[in-house]
């Protein structure tokens, strides 16, 4: 009889390092490996990983029972251009709507920043003489012969994969799929991409651009699959593989090779989803989870447990952190707002004379000037070491020293004289400035997304998070911290907390008063049966939960704001529950709402999760509340008082649950650094984090 | 610590710019139309209590951003400070006191922290109706272009000014749209001024002026700094407008000098304004003069007062760019922009190594067509058409791009989803962009029929009017190249007279196409390389033929 399987695993392939973690079920423990991405292959960091963890763990691999994955193989291969050759099938007349763009420059007062050219050059752009109406209606039906025409020549053309995007086919696919099966006959071999199934949505440019991306991305991904998957059968894996989305949730092998552009954001979305795990194990209504690395820092409002998801995902902008410099890619994914600010973001002057901080970032290499590996200019990491909230003996678990001469000189050099200001005001503005570049960024979500900040929690994540928490909090009107355990390595964990999920949607555009709803249900049921079959390749059998929402908006408008349904039957989709809905979630969210205006609904969608046992963060034994004392203390500059005063500085793993002491101070381990100003209340919760609380000046607790 | 803390500069200043942007999100998510939430026809901005414009989006249309520093000067002789009280906010569309058109309505609020008038917060959006001729290419005087509204109260110490607003709804077409746009526009406003009066809260800031002043002053030096860096002198440069139904030749002359830091456009010689829609009140003028400067000498800088401050803008009263009341200007944006392109022109003569050729994009083509559904409810198209951007040197023209205005279309979808009037064809123009070492940007065709099967009367006509241009003398081409495609309005084949006001009627049956100029090419054809010249013929940007006539090239 075969040994109980009891492992689950979980890998997350990032720009530099490849995570893993092992999960032991039964003794609820969890391992990890870590090792240097290998950008040519990052299968073989992975298998060489699974490898090193059944050093600590022999025999784990035969129980294993879900391989768990994440990777930026797909968005890098964008970003790089290492796609496949391509061609576009479009309707005649339409050819350069994925050159033309909308007609948008990428900014508006420059002369020579040029939007990223089309994935598919105008020759492989191939118009056909087919066309339906905005009702569904054929106009005029492909014609076969042309099809076989367009075949010969994209087979002179060694086209290695098609899309196919003809206009309103998100309400009527059926020219599209009468020239995927005619190319079919005439390509074997050849990956087609219809936009009708990559995305049922309304909008020609986004849909193509889409559909394209998808199809420039799909040989690679299937070749990078199959070779994953051979490679862990060859290990002696039994479990099929998983796969992180851009929605937050696990999709099979099979659904990644299909629709890889639904993988775009499946290395980012695995904090997004660890915070979420947090905020539900802590009943945290209104989360926002900030998450700040080398390069980048990414936030997101995680509010009732749920993470937001965008349809305006761009990847490859030709302006990082540029809207509308990118190729749209508009499939559900994580709103993760991005900026160029981490602490290896570059301060200078700019031409006003400014602070500015990123968003060029001095990376890994030659990284921090006080990394001492050749940087010289003077990055926020730099800045928080002279500020004293680094310890120069213990980063990254005391693997680097840090040269705080160094990187004070730097920042007197660039930043200091010739702003005139001395060092510690120099370094100051630096913190200060990316803590602006950041807030900004997260009002600017907020403004999109709806929530408030006021009552939300701040959960920080990624190596420089929690060092900027607190500064930042304050700007925001954040009053609660949370800094989970290990806060700086927690992403590959996310995979092992991830339900299976995937998402749907239909383009539907008519207005509510009179709408036949019973299509709706259709329409709901249709993509419930699609959803399942998904769901189905990760996890036979499993339980699926859906939640269904309707996109409605006042007619014409052109937005909409996103509904949630009590369920998908007829009965929950009458007339008056949507027009209630939607005045109910439009009057939450701006504070009025118009009876005298029609409304429409544009868009249903539908998600839905696997049920089934997943990862837990674990509860410690809680001490009774005691206070923490530190003997050592450090010089370190306060925020509040605009000064350097004495920091108490506590060690993170001797911390145990129900200690609290209070601010000032820096919690220091291996992955990551926390600090608190003058006025917080630090407590350690029952799942090990630092539940830290901000009081206004001269409140107590 | 003492110097870095007095004024925390470096914060307040990029705040400033994002309470812009925010309120530009708020008006974006909270429109009713397509103008401002598909096209980003709009703008947002702040006001110091002067009326000085100290931040501005950066996601707002040109005209729009241009005409705000102006605006709010304005705004305080109408509204003197004591004569404003919390939650009073302000409108206007004038022509001569807003942007150009009686479409583009503003909306100010002031903010007010500790009981002081602390600044404004502005925004401007491009109303889908204002009443009157639905945008008339022959409109003769203003009064046919709708309501204007001169500096009003929307609201008064809170309370609804009702009749204005009774007013506005039985003016217009479309009312709930306009009315819930400018809802919106009160909306943005007010997150402006939360976000303003925080600041200045959290900053401990009584005033906005000490703040203002460092940021006018460093925006103005560094403009000034721009402008020295260009050679002093004198420079001009005319371009002809076609005007169907105005017999004598038409001009927008230029006279561009510099001295020093500080540059001066001076429109003399101009003709006098018509009584067709495309005179350009001087505001928007000043704006497309601010354009190509911005570009050219620091696109970096943020715009706001201090941008202005070393432009000087003359024109003699009653000419097509600063026409006096009741001037007709609905189409302003049809010599309006015109007038970025002599200033690019002029700016050729200065640095030719940092100046496209024309661009078949000036002006932005914009039309609408009305027409009437079969139960007699109106419906209106309103659609942007994008020509080529000019050769640059060194690198060839965008195709089909909103240059320098940056708005976008609607999508054909989405447009045949609302309307019933199909989109045939949208699409690059083979052959349109002018030959050069590097090439324009190509053009782009539009075609459109009514859907018949549709909404829409069989019996009535559908009307097109619009802003158009370069229909008689396309986009020049410079150092050599060759010019642009020509402009054109065809039904069912027929030419339109050149003009820059189009305004024709056509039957449902009938096929309209619009042939948008591509840009002008830069530098002597001879040159192009010929990589360039063999990926442009496969790829379709120019024909076998063209090859061989402007570029000697055999395949």
């Amino acid at each position: 009889m075969a040994p109980e399987a009891i492992f689950a695993v979980a890998c997350d392939i990032g720009g530099t390092f490849t995570d893993l973690v092992l999960h032991d079920e039964a003794s609820a423990t969890l391992h990890s490996a870590k090792l240097l991405t290998t950008p040519q292959d990052p299968s073989i960091a992975m298998l060489e990983g699974l490898a090193l963890l059944a050093h600590q763990v022999p025999g784990y691999v035969a129980r294993t029972r879900r391989v768990a994955h994440a990777t930026t193989l797909i968005a890098n291969a964008v970003i790089e251009r290492k796609g496949a050759r391509c061609a576009l099938l479009c309707t005649a007349g339409f050819r350069d709507c994925l050159e033309m763009r909308r007609h948008v420059r990428v900014t508006t007062y420059e002369l020579w920043i040029d939007p990223p050219t089309p994935l598919v050059p105008r020759y492989l752009r191939l118009p056909v003489a087919e066309r339906t109406y905005s009702d569904g209606t054929i106009l005029q039906p492909v014609d076969p012969d042309e099809i076989d025409r367009i075949a010969a020549f994209l087979l002179t053309e060694r086209v290695e994969s098609v899309a196919i995007a003809f206009l309103h086919s998100y309400v009527n696919p059926a020219n599209e799929l009468a020239a995927e099966r005619a190319l079919g006959r005439a390509l074997p071999g050849v990956a087609i991409t219809t936009s009708a199934a990559v995305l049922r949505q309304i909008k020609e440019f986004e849909r193509t651009s889409t559909t394209v991306v998808n199809a420039y991305v799909k040989p690679l991904a299937a070749r990078y699959l199959a070779r994953l998957d051979s490679g862990l059968g060859a290990a002696g894996f039994r479990p099929r593989l998983e796969v992180m989305l851009s929605n937050g949730g696990l999709g099979a092998a099979k659904t990644a090779g299909e629709f890889p552009i639904r993988l775009l954001e499946s290395g980012p979305v695995a904090g997004a989803i660890i915070a979420r795990h947090y905020a539900m194990r802590d009943g945290i209504d209104n989360l926002l989870a900030f998450d700040m690395g080398g390069t980048t820092a990414k936030a997101c409002l995680i509010q009732r447990g749920e993470i937001p998801i965008t349809d305006e995902l761009e990847v490859a902008r030709s302006q990082r952190f540029t809207r509308s410099s990118g190729l749209p890619v508009a499939v559900p994914a994580a709103h993760l707002i991005e900026v160029g600010a981490g602490g290896g973001s570059l301060a200078r002057l700019n031409a006003l004379g400014l602070v500015q901080v990123g968003p060029e970032s001095a990376g890994a290499e030659p990284g921090p000037v006080a990394y001492g590996r050749g940087g010289t200019a003077p990055t926020v990491t730099d800045a928080d070491l002279v500020l004293g909230y680094l310890n120069p003996d213990y980063f990254a678990a005391g693997s680097m020293r840090l040269d705080r001469a160094a990187a004070a000189a730097s920042i007197v050099a660039h930043v200091g004289k010739p702003s005139g200001r001395d060092l510690l005001g120099a370094a100051w503005t630096i913190h200060d400035v990316v803590n602006e570049t950041m807030a900004s960024a997260v009002r600017m979500h907020v403004t999109e997304r709806g929530g408030r900040l006021e009552d939300a929690v701040l959960a920080a994540f990624g190596g420089a998070g929690p060092v900027h928490a607190c500064n930042l909090a304050t700007k925001l009107g954040i009053r609660r911290l949370l800094v989970p355990l290990r806060a700086g390595v927690l992403s590959a964990v996310g995979l092992l907390v991830a339900p299976p999920a995937y998402d749907q949607v239909q383009t539907v555009k008519r207005l509510l008063a009179g709408a036949d709803t019973a299509e709706f249900a259709r329409i709901f049921a249709a993509m419930a049966e699609e959803i399942r079959g998904h769901l189905a390749a990760v996890e036979t059998g499993a339980a699926v939960t859906f939640q269904a929402s309707a996109d409605i908006g006042y007619a014409g408008q052109g937005y909409q704001i996103r509904v949630p349904l009590a369920g998908m039957d007829a009965a929950s989709l009458t007339e008056a529950r949507l027009a209630s809905g939607f005045a109910q979630h439009y009057r939450s969210r701006y504070g009025y709402f118009y009876d005298d205006v029609p409304v429409e609904v544009v868009h249903l969608r539908l998600s839905g999760h696997a049920e089934g046992p997943r990862y837990v963060v674990p509860e410690a034994a809680s001490q009774p509340r005691q206070n923490r004392g530190s003997a050592v203390q450090r010089q370190a500059f306060s925020a509040r008082r605009q000064a350097l005063l004495p920091f108490a500085v506590h060690q993170r793993p001797r911390l145990e649950a129900g200690d609290r002491f209070s601010g000032p101070a820096i919690i220091e381990e291996d992955s990551c650094t926390t600090v608190v100003d003058v006025g917080t209340e630090v407590e350690v919760d029952r799942f090990g984090s630092l539940a830290i609380t901000i009081m206004a000046e001269g409140e107590r607790l | 610590m003492s110097s870095a803390i007095d004024l925390p500069l470096d914060i307040l200043w990029p705040r400033l710019i994002a309470i812009a942007d925010e309120m530009a999100t708020t008006l974006i998510r909270t429109a009713f139309t397509h103008d401002v939430i598909e096209v980003h026809d709009m703008s947002t901005g702040l006001y110091d209590d002067r009326g000085f414009l100290i931040g501005q989006t950066w996601q707002g249309a040109v005209g729009h951003n241009g005409v705000m520093p102006v605006f709010g000067k304005s705004l305080l002789a109408a509204f003197p400070p004591d004569t404003i009280r919390p939650g009073d906010v302000f409108c206007c569309n004038d022509p001569w006191l807003a942007n150009g058109q009686t479409a583009d309505l503003f909306v100010t609020t002031p903010a007010f922290h500790d009981g002081r008038l602390l600044g404004f917060s502005v925004n401007s959006v491009h109303h889908m109706d204002i009443g009157g001729r639905k945008g008339s290419g022959l409109s003769e005087e203003v009064y046919e272009e709708g309501l204007i509204i001169p500096h009003m109260r929307l609201y008064k110490a809170g309370e609804p000014n009702a009749d204005l607003f009774t007013l506005l709804r039985r003016n217009v077409r479309f009312q709930e749209k306009v009315i819930g746009d400018i809802r919106a526009q009160i909306a943005a406003g007010h997150v402006g001024c939360e976000a303003l009066v925080a600041m200045a809260r959290d900053f401990r800031l009584a005033s906005l002026r000490p703040l203002a002043d460092t940021i006018i002053g460093r925006t103005e030096a560094g403009m000034r700094a721009g402008i020295a860096k260009l050679t002093d002198g004198v420079y001009q440069a005319a371009m002809p407008v076609e005007v169907e139904g105005i017999d004598q030749a038409l001009t927008i002359a230029l006279t561009l000098t510099i001295k020093g830091d500080q540059l001066n456009a001076d429109f003399t010689g101009t003709s006098a304004q018509v009584r067709r829609p495309v005179n350009c009140p001087i505001n928007f003028t000043r704006a497309f003069v601010a354009v190509p400067t911005k570009l050219i000498c620091d696109p970096t800088l943020p715009n706001n007062e201090g941008t202005y401050r070393p432009l000087g803008v003359t024109a003699p009263d009653g000419c097509l760019v600063n026409p006096t009341f009741p001037a007709a200007c609905f189409w302003r944006l049809s010599c309006g922009q015109l007038v970025g392109e002599l200033m690019f022109r002029c700016f050729s003569q200065i640095v030719p190594d940092r100046v496209p050729a024309d661009s078949g994009s000036v002006p932005t083509w914009q039309f609408y067509v009305n027409g009437v559904g079969r139960t007699g409810r109106a419906f209106a198209l309103h659609q942007h058409a994008f020509g080529g951007m000019g050769a640059r040197p060194g690198r060839d023209g965008l195709a089909s791009v909103a240059f320098p205005y940056n708005v976008r279309d609607v999508s054909a979808e989405w447009s045949e989803m609302e309307t019933p009037i199909l989109i045939e064809r949208r699409e690059l123009i083979t052959d349109s962009g002018g030959a050069g070492r590097w090439r324009g940007g190509l053009g782009e065709e539009l075609l459109i029929r009514a859907y018949t099967a549709g909404d829409v009367h069989p019996d009535l006509p559908l009307v097109l009017s619009g802003s158009a241009g370069r229909m008689r003398e396309p986009p020049r081409g410079v150092f050599g190249g060759k010019p642009g495609s020509y402009g054109g309005i065809e039904i069912n084949g027929r030419r339109l007279p050149p003009t820059s006001s189009p305004e024709a009627r056509f039957g449902t049956q009938d096929q309209v196409r619009f042939l948008i100029p591509g840009g002008g090419g830069y530098g002597d054809p001879g040159q192009r390389e010929l990589s360039a010249i063999a990926a442009d013929l496969r790829n379709g940007y120019i024909s076998p033929e063209a090859a061989r006539r402007e570029y000697g090239y055999e395949d």
